[in-house]
């Protein structure tokens, strides 16, 4: 008798207690936030890289936000953790469509990575933006997936184009290549082959390492005994500080590229030390100390105090702005198709045109945008610009083709 | 010629000793104790976390801030043995492996919070000017983690062989209520015991952060590589231990060096899968049938 009478109250309290949250569940209605999907590795190797670029898609999702968000309501980003893993790719993308129900997702940094989702994001027709993987394949045709790709990073393919030229001036000739052996490496390896024969010089070796890796000794050893006189490395930027120290403790005094765009003068220079980092060159695509360089140089001077005013990782900036322009992207694209809707969005990424920190974000046939290309060196143990081909140059070479 | 092969089998016997030192962690652990601790990567893990906090964070001695690393991760492995694994001793071995997995996973998020994700370099006191014996070059941090992994070696290898604490250890091993009839304070052991591999692990990691850099997700690689080493070299075998890791690191870096680098890991590996399928109880193991 007494459990029947407490189980009454308890219902009558609950009922009282949703009709007085209920009204309030439907005017929420009304101001319900649109969700963005995002992939990133925020644990296993690469964790590092993937926590800058979600921390540079909240700085703009924030300002978004403050601005009154898309089609006046609040933009939220749901953020899944690849785990460095292109297979958890695949989970973490079927996560956020169907469960989700997202009409967009960035991701997911590593070329591997993203080749892994294209298929599956093509079949339920949601678009992807993808910030930071350079593999060819990601735009080409044949690749499956690829009709629903709008990618704002370069292909590796571009970053040869840009630093080509420079080859010859370098004096490099017989070159030793150093490639994560990933989609991203052995895709750039192949691009960089085309343009070192171009321009007179030779690989004499390629090499390629782990995502895990830590110890190159194997591999310099054996650029060592085949006397090579530069070494282009691609790989991120821990990675590529620790072949430059292992360079000097071999012996190894030769000139250095890195490619990829997350090695940068700042970020060799804190890692491997000033020593190790004095001359080597980099292949960037953002300058955090020109904002005139970049495609939005207001956009650029707002990232860049927003960082610092949250005391993220310097290192980290050039790799936080992709999420940034990948975030402003999005929330273009929703504003112009009118509707928070998958095939709404993809129709309006095909026609959308946005400056940003990479230059001038659109894109072509293929779904390919071309941003700022810009060789970087540490002279004296500083940050100084060797050489750059603007993005809007490139979009006029392409045009002209 | 002869100085590229000698550069390589130099460079793989450093490795080997980093690999050898979480070997007989494991073997004492997983050999012994019959424990499969697939936490043994975060000890290594923590060991480096630990240095770099006491050493670049605090500004503590180098080689202070080592030994208290060392410790630490000691203390670690005898708060696990005491909360976790004491419950679940008298489980079948599945029930403390999945504990172990669980532990892995959340003492690696513990270290993402903690310190970030961002890898860091210990910059140690060691110059980066290398040492050379002709063409043969050498920096000294690694000679340091060499030599300090045969030290740990080889007084690991005294204390359980000649110390009283070490006989009481492999008593209660070879027979647990006999040894409890002699007197032995099992629990008290059992703790030590994996207190002590997952203080060899933390050494290791020590060592290896100060070498490369330290990483939340850097006990991944290690962990594997352990398991294979004592696998190699027989389950509980402390010399199998050394050789399997020396062995390890010496065919890695040839492998690398002479065949191919990118798939460097897969030829340690294949050799161990050779090894097990002409000798399956390893190099030193003794055969036995589990009933």
């Amino acid at each position: 008798m007494r459990k029947t009478k407490i189980t009454a109250w308890a219902v009558l309290a609950a009922f009282a207690g949703f009709l007085a949250v209920g009204p309030g569940l439907a005017s929420a209605q009304s101001k319900e936030p649109i969700k963005v999907g995002m992939i990133q590795p925020l644990s296993g190797p690469i964790a590092a890289a993937g926590s800058y670029i979600t921390n540079g898609a909240k700085i703009a999702l924030d300002r978004v936000n403050a601005k009154g968000g898309v089609l006046g309501r609040p933009l939220e980003l749901i953020i899944e953790d690849n785990k460095s893993d292109p297979a958890e790719t695949r989970n973490a993308a079927e996560k956020l469509i169907v469960r989700d129900k997202v009409p967009v997702i960035i991701g997911a940094w590593g070329s591997s990575m993203t080749l892994a989702m294209m298929p599956l994001a093509a079949q339920h027709g949601v678009p992807l933006v993808v910030e930071t993987s350079s593999s060819g394949k990601i735009t080409d045709p044949k690749t499956p997936g690829q009709k629903v790709v709008s990618r704002i990073s370069p292909t590796s393919e571009l970053e040869a184009v840009g630093a080509g030229a420079l080859i010859p001036k370098l004096g490099m000739k017989k070159i030793g290549y150093l490639a994560v052996n990933t989609d991203w490496g052995r895709g750039a390896v192949v691009a960089f082959g085309e343009a070192f024969k171009k321009n007179g010089a030779s690989i004499e070796a390629v090499e390629y390492v782990g995502q895990a890796d830590t110890d190159f000794y194997a591999q310099l050893t054996k650029f060592k005994a085949a006397g090579v006189d530069s070494v282009v490395i691609t790989d991120d930027a821990p990675k590529a500080a620790k072949m430059l120290q292992q360079m000097k403790e071999l012996g190894l005094n030769v000139k250095v590229l890195v490619t990829g765009g997350s090695a940068w003068p700042d970020s060799i220079v804190q890692l491997a030390g000033a020593p190790a980092a004095e001359g080597a060159m980099f292949i960037n695509f953002y300058n955090p100390y020109d904002f005139a360089m970049a495609g939005d140089p207001e956009a650029s001077k707002a990232y860049v105090d927003e960082w610092k005013k949250r005391g993220l990782p310097w290192i980290g900036i050039v790799e936080g702005m992709r999420g940034f322009d990948a975030v402003n992207v999005v929330a273009k694209a929703i504003e112009s198709a009118k509707e928070p809707t998958a095939a709404k969005i993809h129709a309006a990424l095909k026609t959308l045109e946005a400056r940003g920190l990479y230059g001038l974000n659109k894109f072509d046939q293929n779904g390919q945008s071309y941003c700022n290309i810009i060789v970087t060196q540490v002279k004296d143990g500083k940050y100084s610009v060797v050489a750059i081909t603007p993005s809007a140059k490139l979009w006029e070479m392409s045009a002209a083709k | 010629m002869l100085a590229e092969l000698t550069q390589h089998v130099v460079n793989g016997l450093i490795l080997g000793g980093g690999y050898a030192l979480m070997g007989i962690g494991l073997t004492l652990i997983f050999g012994i104790m019959r424990v499969v601790n697939f936490a043994h990567g975060e000890f290594f893990m923590l060991g480096a976390f630990f240095l770099f906090t006491l050493f670049s964070l605090w500004g503590v001695n180098f080689f202070v801030a080592s030994f208290l690393a060392v410790l630490g991760v000691g203390l670690v492995g005898a708060v696990v043995e005491r909360l976790v694994l004491r419950r679940l001793r008298l489980q079948p071995i599945e029930i403390p492996m999945l504990a172990m997995v669980a532990l892995s996973v959340i003492i690696q998020n513990a270290a993402i919070l903690l310190w970030d994700p961002s890898p860091k370099t210990i910059k140690h006191v060691f110059s980066p000017v290398p040492l050379t014996l002709g063409p043969i070059h050498v920096v000294s941090i690694r000679l340091f983690a060499g030599a300090m992994a045969v030290a740990l070696i080889v007084g690991s290898h005294l204390f359980i062989q000649k110390t009283r604490l070490g006989r009481a250890m492999r008593a209660t091993f070879q027979d647990t209520d006999m040894a409890r009839l002699a007197g032995v304070d099992v629990d008290k052991i059992y703790m030590f015991t994996f207190a002590f591999g997952a203080a060899l692990a933390g050494a290791s990691g020590a060592l290896l952060g100060a070498v490369f850099w330290v990483y939340p997700a850097m006990g991944d690689l290690a962990a594997l590589k352990s398991f294979a080493v004592v696998i190699m070299g027989g389950l509980g075998d402390f010399l199998g231990a050394i050789v399997g890791g020396l062995l390890l690191g010496v065919a890695e870096s040839l492998g690398a060096g002479y065949i191919s680098s990118g798939y460097k890991d897969a030829i340690g590996f294949v050799l161990i899968i050779l090894l097990l399928l002409w000798r399956p109880q390893g190099l030193f193991g003794k055969k036995t049938v589990s009933r």
